[in-house]
């Protein structure tokens, strides 16, 4: 098959994932199982359905920002811009920060397109010095994100004891926060509480618990009403700040996209913090970047010929199809990521337009409600009722940092925490422990 | 040094150690995190515990929604000359004012020691992130925008930016402590200073030690935790020396901070930038070499006393990158502070201000 034909098979996968990936919360990883099932009957090859893959993952991850910027629905990495963003929403500004991150996603796929030659080299022998520290290394991180976290009130008062309580009430609900996801996220990863045919959804009911429907709830109770937003002409952001925030969301999202259970939101906010990173600018553009390169780079690690690099659920699902052999099916993917990111940024901006045109028109609530029927559905529909039971204790935990002001990063540890005791062959021992076996 | 930077750093020299290394690949120990969790200790301490447990004497509770400038500076100006007049230490809080769920009005507080005055300027609201949004300043009426008190008293004012920020979570706290010819003004009194010693690191390591014999490790395993502990503990207080404020470097036996090297700031993110990226790159070479076979070998590799060192990898990914930040913070590094309270001052102020 031409390169052509390959790079038009991407094109359609940009348009059609930008299409489903505007729905909140719905992740491309669960309807692209779909056309993977589809392909064959349609006669579609191996290489093509890879590049129609690859064009999703590129519309999702440019695209999907639109659910956490209009609709306050995150996922595991856009949950960290939830907030600057609903600030500039509620200042008619909700057109500019979907622009910020849509440059944040041009800038990641620029960079990624200019280092992947360099993949070839130096992936394969950077993937087996990583792989005997994985270990220690998501501990690393782990670590850093319950320790770091700083009280936010010191609290009014002389007594001692009412300012360390004042201080420690968002503390205390982040390690709460951080020590029941882990749990949570142990038990899934370590029983078999999610059947087995629904393996393959096993992290979305407390995703989508746990990220999600908190934030809608919040905006149900708090009754948000949208103002009008504005049309930005101009960004308010230097070229500095996107590059700074490039760079960052880059070195954040790579890392990310080769260390296993990373996301990365938790890539960038390290990155954010090693470089100093305040300005809200820079740190939507970090994201857009940071979403873009680990969310694609983690895909296309799976075209490097030779090597079978295998990133993220899909990347799994779709390696059954597809072994890289040629080198062109490689180029014509860089090729690829940098037109599809031009396309979905252009889709980006048409639906961004529309939306922060008609936004203070919907009832918010209203919306709010809706997205939460349909993600109770996708729920029921992928894992059944434990699937839904899941998420509704995902969602009780998912409220504890919105109602005491902790970081919802903690939230994390429903993946990391259950990797990091795999790795460190820990998990029988911690799960006899809590007398799961 | 930011928290990311010392966490990693701390990592990064308890690496150095190849014991520690071989007993985090072949023992899946996470020995080096040990280290990167002492690494942050020290901050942990001061901002989680000792700051709330600290003794609070007076507060600065800015009026909400709109604060007067001059009351709160008559305020500071009383409580440094009932300092002087009664000699007594008094340690005050300052409040920041919130004004939404992540916006904070900022104000700052500048002390003049040459002029004996107290100058408090009310700002405008800004978010988490550092936005300011100017206009929100027409809400303060002018007249309680800035404010201007004096005192009589003496004061030294050791550090080097007079301006007091407070924007945003929890405000500042400083001390006024009279001595026999003045009143000191110390920074954040509960920050650097029993946590900050080297004496304090010593005995914290000795219990990680006890601890890990309780646990029943051998006494070799459990004498690299607690040498892993002491060297994450310790490379951030002497880090933080490379600063301005410096810190108790003896607590029991000192009570004062020394004085740091001035050669940076704590908040410098190029400073933090190039700590962070030489701390990773010693941490990625430290992990290539603890696997045999190397899954990577670096061109131009030899080995001098002892030591395996490439110059390609010094080069290219220690010199060059490290020249290239610092180039960076030439061209780029604006001196700290607000550029609108900056503004205010130097229109109030002139060239005293600079």
């Amino acid at each position: 098959m031409d390169v052509l034909t390959l790079v038009g098979y991407l094109l359609l996968g940009v348009i059609i994932g930008s299409i489903f990936s505007i729905m909140p919360s719905l992740h491309i990883y669960n309807v692209a199982p779909i056309f993977i099932l589809l392909a064959p009957q349609l006669g579609i090859p191996p290489e093509a359905l890879i590049m129609f893959l690859l064009g999703n993952v590129i519309g999702f991850a440019t695209m999907n920002t639109i659910s956490t910027i209009f609709f306050s629905a995150p996922d595991d990495t856009t949950f960290l811009i939830l907030m600057p963003s609903q600030v500039m929403l509620n200042n008619g500004r909700g057109f500019e920060v979907a622009l910020l991150m849509g440059l944040g996603c041009l800038v990641g796929a620029i960079m990624l397109t200019i280092i992947a030659p360099s993949l070839l080299l130096i992936f394969p022998p950077f993937m087996s010095l990583i792989t005997p520290h994985i270990h220690w290394v998501l501990a690393l991180f782990l670590f850093y994100i319950l320790l770091s976290e700083f009280p936010k009130d010191v609290g009014i008062g002389k007594s001692r004891w009412k300012r360390f309580k004042g201080g420690w009430r968002n503390l205390a609900a982040g390690y709460l926060t951080f020590g029941l996801s882990a749990l949570m996220g142990f038990i899934i990863m370590n029983t078999h509480i999610i059947p087995v045919e629904a393996a393959y959804f096993g992290m979305l009911p407390a995703f989508i618990g746990l990220f999600a429907i908190p934030s809608l709830i919040m905006n149900i109770v708090s009754k948000v009403k949208i103002p009008k937003q504005k049309i930005q002409r101009s960004l308010d952001a230097s070229p500095l700040d996107i590059i700074k925030g490039g760079i960052a969301g880059f070195s954040g999202g790579f890392f990310a996209a080769v260390v296993p259970a990373l996301t990365g939101g938790m890539g960038s906010v390290i990155a954010g913090q090693a470089t100093g990173q305040r300005e809200e600018s820079q740190f939507l553009v970090s994201i857009g970047a940071s979403r873009f390169v680990y969310y694609v780079g983690a895909f296309f690690f799976l075209f490097i010929p030779g090597y079978t690099v295998v990133r993220g659920g899909l990347a799994n699902l779709a390696a059954i199809y597809y072994i890289p052999r040629k080198y062109s099916e490689f180029y014509a993917a860089v090729a690829g990521i940098a037109l599809g990111a031009v396309l979905a940024f252009t889709m980006l901006v048409a639906i961004s337009y529309l939306l922060a045109k008609n936004i203070h028109k919907i009832r918010y609530d209203y919306v709010s409600v809706a997205i939460i029927i349909v993600l109770s559905i996708i729920t029921y529909i992928t894992t059944g009722i434990i699937g839904l039971l899941i998420m509704i204790v995902g969602t009780g935990i998912g409220l504890l940092p919105l109602i005491y002001g902790s970081r919802r990063l903690h939230c994390l540890a429903v993946i990391i925490f259950p990797l990091m005791l795999d790795m460190a062959g820990l998990s029988g021992e911690f799960a006899r422990l809590l007398g799961l076996r | 040094m930011k928290g990311v930077t010392h966490y990693f750093f701390a990592a990064a020299l308890a690496s150095l150690i190849p014991t520690l290394m071989i007993m985090a690949v072949y023992e899946k120990s996470f020995i080096i995190v040990l280290a990167a969790i002492a690494g942050i200790l020290p901050d942990y301490i001061d901002f989680k515990i000792v700051r709330f447990l600290w003794r609070v004497d007076e507060e600065i509770i800015p009026e909400w929604p709109i604060p007067n400038a001059s009351r709160i500076a008559e305020k500071i100006a009383k409580l440094i000359d009932e300092v002087w007049e009664k000699k007594k230490v008094i340690n005050v809080q300052i409040h920041t004012i919130k004004t939404g769920p992540s916006t904070w009005r900022k104000w700052f507080i500048y002390i003049d020691p040459d002029r004996q005055r107290i100058k408090v300027g009310i700002g405008p609201i800004q978010t988490f992130g550092g936005r300011t949004f100017d206009a929100t300043i027409e809400e303060v009426p002018p007249d309680k925008r800035v404010g201007e008190a004096k005192f009589s008293a003496p004061l030294r004012y050791g550090y080097k930016d007079r301006t007091i920020e407070v924007s945003i979570l929890t405000g500042p706290m400083v001390a006024f402590a009279p001595t026999d010819d003045h009143v000191e003004v110390v920074f954040l009194p509960w920050h650097r200073y029993a946590s900050h010693s080297i004496i304090l690191a010593g005995g914290l390591s000795s219990i990680v030690f006890l601890v890990a014999l309780l646990f029943g490790i051998s006494s070799f395993k459990a004498l690299m935790y607690s040498i892993a502990f002491f060297v994450g503990y310790t490379s951030h207080i002497l880090s933080d020396q490379f600063g301005h404020m410096g810190s108790n470097l003896f607590w029991p036996f000192t009570k004062k901070r020394i004085e740091g090297l001035k050669i940076t700031e704590s908040a410098d993110p190029y400073a933090n930038f190039l700590l962070f990226w030489l701390s990773t790159m010693i941490l990625l070479w430290q992990m290539n070499s603890a696997i045999s076979p190397k899954p990577i070998t670096f061109p131009w590799t030899y080995t001098i006393l002892g030591v395996e060192i490439s110059i390609a990898y010094l080069l290219f990914l220690v010199a060059i990158p490290s020249i290239i930040i610092i180039i960076a913070r030439v061209l780029f590094w604006k001196p700290r502070g607000d550029p609108y309270l900056r503004n205010l001052l130097r229109e109030e102020y002139g060239e005293l201000f600079g």
